[in-house]
């Protein structure tokens, strides 16, 4: 009952009617005291996380380090080790709200794995499967209604790649689902290996109103990078490292050739992305101890920006790169493109899907400083360290136990028997060994499709399957990397606005607009002025006013 | 005289075959319509439509005070709107009296299916084809670039969206309309053409006070339900392409409220502008049929002269 006021208050509060009255009851009802509500930086703050015991299950070819750096697998460990020797449930039935980016799988009538994942788990497992560009809709709607499944993925993002905007997340986890702190936190944890398995900074991100509100499905922080074309550039003799922008604009001018259908990249998206780290420009947000700039408001952007535009005129950039769903990947496989940028987990995707044959051979192009001497830092992904949490709806202490149980079973590390079967299968109707690597059978590719890897997952891995000098090329990347890599201030603490939640489409939306104007000539630069006040007066500011409250109050330098 | 329960006692079997279709009608068309409620809410998925707070006629205000965005999208609707209303619905009929005049039948129906095929097509593909066949890397420019003639800038151009999404509609649905007009046509009575040739009348004459006075009632009837949607320009077709152009040149009434609504979870503007886009479809069906009367057309539907 007393949730239900607050809800309210909160409402009428934020639509900024009737400021007194909110004011009021607010002040009737304890806005901001102890409780399961309390979405304070602080009170997130002081959360006891669960303890980090890495896994020994298997020993990683490559090791990784405590800044982020992965562990690398040149082949898949051979026999893979069993972990688990009986299901981690005993019947009953478990529904879950997940995605999957790629087609929705067969239904589990006509789907031998999902038949013997449900065999192997001990449960009749339900799965609501969407397909992630539907998520925030069907997210909206499934909240709406009270009939929650036991696991729910919160939306992630919008059609348009922007990060979905769910107003009142943290009220409606505190609201109507589980906090997962007394199973989980601090030592708890050690009753799930594979959970206590997942390194702290991705539990950070799971931290709503004071309590662990959700399981991660962990990622490298290394993000977002410039993938590129070995063996074309090598062919074409270009030099693939510029060592600064003038000698990267050079690489750009080199390796384009329209007549030959090969451009430099294969959007303008990208370019900015590499020339704002050239130019040092903040990963989304620059926190100086007392001012708090998004990225859009900075002059690092707007030179960026200019030389982008000054690129794009140059005629680098894949002509048809602003069609909505442009074929970028295909594209660059194609080589009509020779950088691209993607995330890292794009690596053993463009190895699987390439159609070069075994010459195929890319890496990731490093941004060197502007003006030369040396690397610039790189932008952590934007997204922390995590793919995405999920949560768990209210339950009674045994039911969430088993739930973990669970969650455990579908965190079984890389390298483990359990792994194996969840990504890929089982050995001949679903996956085939070459080389070292598992490769999928027309079957295994539709029906593990399930969604499941983002109900909880281990540790990321870099494993190209089947090239172990392409999985070496990714860990030496990533390696030379991650050591000076910066992360966003704002996710890296973890930091929750409501209004941030709420206009991050609206405000990505304007800056995304504002730049593709800028970039395809459509708007003069000078249009950048009317695009930072837009942004800044749709909701910007506020949003600024919110996290910077939170950093201070937490003292966070 | 009939006593009044007659007919339905007659008719019982036939009104219980309509219940199924009408249950399907009023669950999935009329049921829905109650949640325009939150044109007048400040809807939150969360809190659901019952206790998302009342907001009175404020989110009507973008319509009068004139939200840039609202304003341009308002502005390309109404441009495409003549467009399509000028073009994409009179060209058919200039099609179906040109097909009618080929005297083979074999090339006649050939011609046809050639031309109605593409109205199968989804968007998707219609957009995908143009954007691989005009498009800066396509075969086109392609073969302009190697041979140094500068090249061709459609896909992606804002100067030229609107014509193109107008030339698009015209591949994918020119063939399919024109089928109405073919129909009405082979309905018209040989004897009309006999009767004015022995008049001595000409072909031009023929199509004048023959053809097309034959086909009038169906095209009045055509272009009421056209108008009925009219402010409906292609959602599908416009999202699709949203990204290449801006969304200055091709924001339409329907993507505001899309990208309103669902991307920006503005939900209750966005219903507020559907609403009445709605309300102005109803009125230009009306109008329209009024203004069918008034020509002395059966239009949509007419009352019962009692």
């Amino acid at each position: 009952m007393s949730y239900l006021h607050r809800r309210v208050n909160r409402r009428t509060l934020l639509s900024g009617a009737t400021a007194l009255a909110a004011g009021s009851l607010l002040a009737g009802c304890g806005d901001g005291g102890a409780g399961g509500n309390d979405n304070s930086a602080q009170a997130n703050q002081d959360v006891k996380l669960p303890a980090y015991v890495p896994s020994t299950v298997v020993t990683p070819d490559l090791p990784g380090n405590a800044n982020g750096l992965l562990n690398a697998f040149r082949a898949y460990p051979s026999p893979p080790v069993a972990q688990f020797s009986a299901p981690p449930m005993k019947g009953g039935t478990v529904s879950a709200f997940v995605l999957t980016g790629s087609p929705v799988p067969p239904p589990k009538g006509n789907n031998p794995f999902w038949q013997e994942l449900d065999r192997r788990l001990g449960v009749d497992l339900r799965l609501t499967i969407t397909p992630s560009a539907e998520m925030a809709t069907k997210f909206s709607a499934l909240i709406t209604g009270d009939d929650l499944p036991d696991l729910i993925v919160p939306a992630l993002f919008l059609p348009n790649g922007v990060p979905a905007g769910i107003g009142n997340l943290p009220q409606w986890m505190g609201a109507k689902c589980t906090d997962l702190t007394p199973h989980l936190g601090g030592d708890a944890v050690k009753e799930y290996p594979n959970l206590a398995n997942i390194p702290t900074a991705a539990w950070k991100q799971c931290v709503y109103n004071g309590g662990i509100y959700g399981v991660p499905v962990p990622r490298g922080v290394a993000g977002t990078l410039m993938f590129r074309r070995d063996d074309v550039i090598a062919k074409l003799g270009v030099d693939p490292d510029p060592k600064s922008f003038a000698e990267f604009r050079d690489f750009c001018v080199k390796v384009t050739d329209a007549k030959a259908n090969r451009w430099a990249i294969v959007n303008a998206g990208g370019l900015m992305h590499l020339i704002q780290q050239m130019v040092g420009a903040p990963n989304g947000w620059r926190w100086d101890g007392g001012k708090l700039t998004h990225v859009v408001e900075t002059e690092e952007f707007r030179k960026a920006l200019s030389d982008v535009v000054d690129l794009y005129k140059a005629g680098v950039v894949h002509p048809d790169s602003f069609a909505n769903n442009a074929p970028v990947k295909r594209w660059f496989n194609a080589g009509e493109a020779m950088l691209t940028a993607d995330r890292y987990t794009a690596w053993p995707q463009f190895y699987a899907e390439n159609i070069a044959g075994p010459s195929f051979k890319i890496s990731g192009m490093r941004p060197p400083k502007y003006d030369g001497g040396g690397w610039a830092p790189t932008w952590q992904s934007n997204a922390g360290s995590i793919n995405n949490f999920t949560v768990f709806k209210k339950a009674d202490e045994g039911r969430v136990k088993d739930l973990l149980k669970l969650c455990d079973y579908l965190a079984a590390p890389f390298g483990t028997a359990e792994w194996l079967f969840r990504r890929y299968g089982q050995d001949g109707p679903h996956y085939t060994m070459q080389n070292g690597g598992p490769v999928y059978t027309q079957a295994g590719v539709s029906q593990t499709a399930l969604g499941i890897r983002y109900i909880v997952d281990a540790p990321d891995t870099i494993f190209i399957p089947g090239r172990p000098e392409a999985t070496q090329t990714s860990y030496d990347y990533q390696k030379t990397i991650i050591d000076t890599s910066v992360p966003d201030p704002v996710v890296a603490n973890n930091l929750f606005s409501d209004e941030w939640s709420r206009k991050q489409p609206v405000l990505g939306q304007i800056v995304l607009n504002g730049q593709n104007d800028i970039i395809a000539g459509r708007q003069p630069l000078s249009q950048l002025d009317q695009v930072i006040s837009d942004w800044r007066s749709q909701g910007g500011d506020k949003v600024r006013a919110e996290f910077t409250e939170q950093l201070q109050k937490s003292g966070i330098r | 005289m009939a006593r009044p329960l007659d007919r339905p006692r007659r008719d019982r079997f036939l009104l219980l075959a309509i219940l199924p279709g009408l249950g399907l009608l009023l669950t999935f068309h009329y049921l829905p319509l109650l949640g325009n409620v939150i044109a007048f809410k400040d809807f939150q998925p969360y809190l659901g439509l019952a206790d998302s707070p009342w907001v009175g006629l404020s989110n009507f205000r973008v319509l009068v005070e004139g939200d840039p965005l609202f304003l341009t999208a308002l502005g390309n609707t109404m441009v495409i709107m003549l467009l399509q209303i000028g073009i994409v619905f009179t060209l058919p009929i200039g099609l179906a009296l040109l097909l009618d005049s080929l005297l083979s039948e074999r090339l006649k129906r050939t011609v046809q299916t050639i031309l109605y095929l593409p109205h199968f097509l989804s968007w998707v593909i219609v957009i995908s084809i143009f954007n691989e066949l005009l498009g800066g890397s396509g075969p086109i420019n392609t073969f302009l670039r190697q041979h140094d003639l500068g090249t061709i800038d459609i896909v992606g151009n804002a100067a030229v969206f609107k014509e193109l999404v107008t030339g698009q509609v015209l591949w994918k649905e020119a063939g399919w309309a024109m089928i109405l007009f073919l129909a009405a046509l082979s309905r018209i009575d040989p004897e009309l053409y006999e009767a004015s040739a022995v008049d001595g009348a000409g072909r031009l004459r023929q199509m004048w006070h023959v053809t097309l006075p034959g086909l009038r009632s169906v095209i009045v009837l055509l272009l009421i339900l056209r108008l009925g949607d009219a402010l409906t320009v292609g959602f599908e077709q416009i999202i699709l392409q949203q990204q290449a152009v801006g969304i200055r040149a091709s924001e339409v009434l329907d993507t505001y409220v899309y990208n309103n609504g669902i991307v920006r979870s503005d939900w209750g503007v966005s219903a507020a502008v559907g609403l009445v886009k709605g309300l102005v479809g109803v009125a230009l069906v009306l109008g329209a049929n009024k203004l069918a009367h008034v020509f002395g057309e059966a239009g949509l539907y007419r009352r019962e002269a009692r």
